[in-house]
């Protein structure tokens, strides 16, 4: 009755894991040191890579919602429960990885900055997500109204991101352009690029990887659910 | 959908009083601060009506609507203070004008989208 557990999913998540070990190992031993802002910058790797997870887990919820609003298919609910799980998990070490970093470059662990208070409604956001979840009861209506918010809540993302942007910023952009006012700002090295880049991947691996597991949790409790009613009939 | 876009204009019209008695001591008049005030209750209004009608059908309604409703609109409400302040003091149009655009920008992108997905929300 039970799925077995896919044998591709077990060898994604031993590469999930030695990739991240990897990874680490390259952000302690191979990425040199930055001149100025010493061994916190390495912080940055991961800060990056667990932010852009997060994004890629809350644009999967809003796919997910469109899906599921076409179509009427329960699994695009479960994807889009999926995406927004995995995303929140992600945006928060982000956004904890991004306070250590602040404490000695910022001098403080948390200041009202566009960037940091954009990364907070968004967390707040798909927080009332769960919440207005967890609040109906009838599994269709659930999994509609879950779609119709994740779908509002994303467009709202970037309107607030660009509400606080015209004011300006102090959040270093390495990637492209800085702002003139960012403190703690640096431009990379070959060396610092490459593991840059490969915590991305790595990141993105672990996330497929985790996301795949939600779906398959929420597919047995769909199925649980289920049998439930039928014992109760 | 008809009756949803009076309700919705109906809202406005409660609304606008209301704005109006709070904003008593000021020039009224202005017209900058009017524009406001319409574009900012459209806005509200649009994104208000769709997660009210959804939140009265869930078990926790009276939390649950300013929950979800607060983080959707901290951009028009930032926009709104922004916008009237510098309407009421005089600033130049070029600071200005980032808000107002951020304003109607807020205004069409949800007024659209809550209209194509309130079907869902009402569909039985």
């Amino acid at each position: 009755m039970v799925q077995k557990k896919p044998l591709i999913l077990t060898a994604l998540d031993v590469f999930a894991v030695l990739l991240l070990l990897a990874a680490t190992g390259m952000v302690f031993f191979y990425a040199p040191l930055e001149a100025v802002m010493g061994a916190v910058q390495k912080v940055f790797y991961f800060h990056v890579a667990a932010g852009w997870v997060g994004m890629i887990g809350f644009l999967l919820a809003l796919f997910a919602g469109v899906a599921y609003l076409k179509t009427k298919d329960m699994k695009w609910d479960i994807v889009g429960v999926a995406g927004v799980e995995i995303g929140m998990v992600f945006m928060l070490i982000n956004i904890i990885t991004g306070s250590i970093w602040a404490r000695p470059i910022w001098n403080t662990w948390w200041t009202w900055d566009p960037r940091l208070t954009t990364a907070t409604i968004m967390e707040l956001v798909y927080a009332a997500y769960l919440m207005l979840r967890q609040g109906i009861e009838e599994p269709e209506k659930r999994a509609r109204f879950g779609a119709v918010y994740a779908i509002i809540g994303f467009i709202s993302v970037p309107l607030t991101f660009l509400s606080i942007r015209i004011f300006r910023t102090i959040h270093p952009v390495v990637i492209g352009g800085g702002d003139p006012g960012a403190e703690g700002s640096f431009s990379m090295t070959p060396k610092m690029m490459q593991t840059f880049m490969f915590s991305l991947a790595v990141f993105s691996v672990l996330a497929v990887d985790l996301i795949w597991h939600r779906i398959r949790l929420g597919k047995l409790s769909e199925k649980v659910e289920q049998m439930k009613l039928r014992l109760e009939q | 959908m008809i009756s949803n876009l009076i309700f919705m204009l109906m809202v406005a019209a409660i609304v606008l009083p209301v704005y109006a008695v709070l904003y008593n001591n000021f020039n009224l008049f202005n017209p900058g601060l009017l524009l406001v005030i319409l574009l900012g209750s459209l806005g509200y209004v649009s994104v208000g009506t769709l997660l009210a009608a959804m939140t009265v059908q869930t078990r926790t309604r009276d939390i649950l609507l300013p929950i979800l409703l607060f983080p959707i609109v901290i951009p028009l409400v930032v926009a709104c203070v922004k916008a009237s302040s510098g309407f009421l003091q005089g600033w130049p149009w070029s600071d200005l004008s980032a808000w107002v655009n951020l304003l109607v920008v807020y205004d069409v992108v949800f007024t659209a989208s809550a209209f194509m997905v309130f079907d869902y929300v009402v569909e039985e």
